[in-house]
């Protein structure tokens, strides 16, 4: 969940905040620009009204003077040294005849009004009406208004006026950090609603990941999520929808593999079927001998006394056989109790001890003292401990061995080892042998399923089966249990 | 290691917005340009120099500046639309004018009817074009006025009255000093006082300011004033208008060329308003020839 926290927050956050960071750094930029143009454009406007004022009043000093009405320079002198005094913002005027030569010039420079200054760089006569922007040496920035003296057609002279700069730059300097400092708190703004929304968004995402961990597929855990209408709440339902498909699947296959089991078992009894038949058959016959010998000598008392008794243990032969095999063919409910694994391993060997016998097959029993409880259906445990055994007894032909052991293998743990020197099982086989419908054995002796079972049954309550095998020699299953903890009852 | 990758992104993001908030500032604050306001004036000026030049003058009966803002726009079209070069040449009083006209220093002179009437008689400058008024006939009036507040209502309330002329050699002032004082029984003793400006435009304004309570001038000069501050008390006879003049023995070739082109200004040019816009509203209805006989009306009040 922490990866996820990071790859789907951080990531979102990154990647939006960039974007908006981009986004904001454009509008701010292009703002900044247009405000910028729109002070340049005002301010060389504003220039261009004074110089086109100052023009109005130059021109009639040179006509008066062309009339011979007035001396320009007395005019001129006066006039221009008051519109740098009023004005407060001109840095320099100089006024230049229709030939381009220098008639008048002011320069202003704190507070003082100076007609010496070198005027070299602000030589020649404009030849255009134009604004001029620049940074000058002397006076910093400046905006300089290029005016020809024209009247209708006629040029009377031209004129250039330095206006002081410096407000513009404050102007724009001041408007860039005022949209900077804008474009630091929207952003911010922005980034905190999208932190809050997309903490808000993978909570639910993580309350959701928290039921799905509490879901082990096997008890019927109800999920608990609250209703939503968005995504989420979507994403919910449609979570609940799956869950109830999965229970549905889980159930299904349940009964499947019971039925398996079952199948698998009925195989077994199948198989153990002719042992079972030998074992009831002794007894009918020595009940079949008795009876006979009765028929015979009806009125030998003490005959009918030995032998009544003999027919009696002969039935209670049959009885135990029978009983044996009903217990172990019987469908039962699945119900785990806590067990103790030697108890069932006795029963299942009671059951095949002729088969085995038929076979001159030794088995031994190596039954380790107090044995960890495992909880576990003993019915299914049995049917895993029969189909190991029929396993061996196939693979041996005849006077053969069978060692079965079990110990603890920890206090976590304990363990039971089905070993015998049968035909084994060969390398390329051994990887196969836990496949469904996977066997060697001849059509009609092996379903292929009871080592599939055995593995779905041992895996299903916490356990794993080992196997070693050389061919020929020996094959070895270990299957591994769990002990149980709490411990509840045994069942037998 | 990915808290290192984030750290390190965040980090670079973030640096790469400053140097980018760093660059763009610097940017920013770099103004310098050029803007050129009106491109085509200093080639105008250059082309038409290589024009001969052909001067014209003017009677001083406005300040020099207005004249060259209505006159000079009247040159720059016959310099646009003949071979020459056509410049303006003010007097300094209405007799200079012509003189420069007889002394062959301007080829023709614009004048008033008063002072045109006494340079033919004594030099025999002859009248070539005569401007049209708005009614698109050759005449034009002089009139009486006052402000609309004081108490003259006719030319009988003038006793005691301050009275602003025009120059002493205009056909305004004779008309009302040589031929309405006489015809009302008036004479320049009764009033308080009389006084000639050399403009009409200062007859004008002094009668507006109070500094005097009548005043004579041009009729189309008046009717500039559209305040209701001006009360007209009496009008002239109509008289022909102020006549373009040219010395008896003029160029032909220069003047037909200034004829010819002025003449084409008239109430049936589709392009007249657009040509005079600028031009003093004396002409902006055009011209038409003029003759001596025209001014004998003038001749007589001359007397």
């Amino acid at each position: 969940m922490n990866k996820l926290k990071s790859s789907l927050k951080i990531r979102i956050i990154l990647l939006i905040g960039v974007v908006i960071i981009a986004l904001m750094l454009v509008i701010s930029s292009v703002l900044l620009i247009k405000w910028r143009d729109i002070i340049i454009h005002k301010e060389s406007e504003n220039a261009i009204s004074i110089t086109k004022t100052f023009a109005v009043t130059v021109i009639d000093a040179l006509i008066f003077e062309e009339s011979g009405t007035l001396q320009k320079e007395n005019i001129l002198e006066t006039y221009v040294d008051n519109f740098i005094n009023r004005l407060g913002n001109v840095n320099y005027v100089l006024i230049y005849d229709r030939d381009g030569r220098l008639i008048l010039y002011r320069f202003f420079s704190q507070g003082i009004i100076n007609s010496s200054a070198n005027i070299g760089p602000y030589f020649p006569a404009p030849k255009y009406e134009e604004i001029k922007i620049f940074e000058d040496a002397t006076f910093g920035w400046i905006i300089e208004a290029n005016e020809l003296f024209m009247l209708s057609g006629k040029k009377w002279g031209s004129a250039k006026i330095g206006f002081n700069a410096e407000p513009i730059l404050e102007e724009i300097s001041s408007t860039f950090f005022m949209l900077l400092g804008a474009t630091i708190f929207l952003t911010s703004i922005v980034l905190l609603i999208l932190f809050l929304s997309i903490k808000r968004m993978t909570s639910s995402l993580e309350l959701l990941v928290h039921e799905i961990d509490k879901i082990d597929f096997v008890s019927d855990f109800k999920i608990s999520l609250p209703e939503k209408n968005d995504e989420i709440g979507f994403l919910y339902n449609h979570f609940a929808l799956l869950k109830n498909r999965l229970d549905i699947s889980r159930n299904e296959l349940e009964k499947a593999q019971k039925q398996i089991n079952q199948a698998e078992k009925l195989a077994s009894i199948g198989r153990l079927a002719s042992g079972v038949a030998h074992q009831v058959n002794n007894p009918l016959n020595g009940i079949k001998s008795c009876l006979y010998a009765i028929k015979k000598e009806p009125d030998n008392i003490n005959q009918w006394l030995e032998y009544i008794d003999l027919i009696n243990e002969g039935i209670d032969n049959i009885e135990t056989v029978v009983k044996k095999l009903l217990g172990f063919a019987r469908q039962q409910s699945t119900s785990e109790g806590v067990i103790d694994i030697n108890d069932s391993i006795v029963k299942v060997v009671n059951l095949f001890d002729f088969r085995l016998k038929e076979k001159n097959i030794d088995i031994k029993l190596k039954l380790g003292e107090d044995l960890g409880r495992v909880k576990i259906d003993n019915h299914l445990f049995q049917e895993v401990v029969m189909n190991l055994l029929l396993n061996s007894y196939d693979a041996i032909i005849a006077n053969g061995e069978i060692l079965i052991t079990t110990g603890n293998f920890s206090e976590l743990f304990v363990f039971m080892e089905i070993k015998d020197n049968g035909a084994g099982i060969s390398s390329e086989n051994l990887k196969k042998i836990f496949e469904p419908f996977y066997t060697t054995k001849e059509i009609g002796t092996g379903t292929g399923l009871g080592l599939s079972v055995c593995l779905g049954i041992i895996e299903s309550h916490g356990g794993k089966i080992d196997v070693h095998s050389v061919e020929n020699i020996e094959t070895f299953f270990r299957i591994t249990l769990p002990v149980e903890k709490n411990d509840e009852t045994v069942d037998y | 290691m990915k808290k290192k990758k984030l750290i390190l992104t965040i980090l670079g993001i973030i640096s790469l917005a400053i140097a980018f908030t760093f660059l763009f500032y610097n940017y920013a604050l770099n103004i310098t340009q050029v803007i050129r306001v009106n491109p085509g004036d200093a080639v105008s000026d250059s082309t038409t120099r290589k024009k001969p030049v052909v001067f014209i003058s003017v009677i001083s009966r406005y300040p020099p500046n207005i004249i060259y803002r209505g006159y000079q726009p009247i040159l720059d079209y016959l310099t646009s639309k003949t071979d020459y070069r056509f410049e303006l040449k003010l007097s300094s009083d209405y007799n200079e004018a012509v003189n420069m006209l007889i002394n062959k220093e301007v080829s023709a002179a614009f004048l008033g009817s008063y002072v045109y009437v006494k340079a033919h008689k004594e030099h025999g400058v002859i009248p070539i074009l005569k401007p049209l008024n708005e009614n698109f006939v050759p005449f034009s009036r002089s009139v009486l006025f006052s402000k609309s507040s004081d108490g003259v209502y006719n030319i009988g309330d003038l006793k005691h009255k301050k009275l602003a002329l025009p120059s002493i050699e205009s056909f305004s002032s004779n008309w009302l000093l040589q031929y309405e004082f006489p015809k009302n029984n008036i004479h320049q003793k009764d009033l308080a006082e009389i006084t000639n400006f050399p403009h009409h435009q200062s007859v004008i304004l002094n009668v507006v300011k109070g500094k005097y309570d009548v005043g004579v001038t041009r009729e189309y000069l008046i009717k500039k004033i559209h305040d209701g501050s001006i009360r007209i008390i009496l009008y002239s006879e109509p008289l022909p208008t102020s006549p373009i003049v040219v010395a008896a023995d003029y160029q032909k070739t220069v003047i037909d060329a200034l004829k010819k082109t002025l003449l084409e200004i008239n109430q049936f040019n589709p392009d007249r308003e657009k040509i005079t816009k600028e031009w003093d509203a004396e002409f902006i209805n055009g011209f038409v020839e003029a003759r001596d006989e025209d001014y004998n009306f003038v001749r007589l009040i001359s007397k």
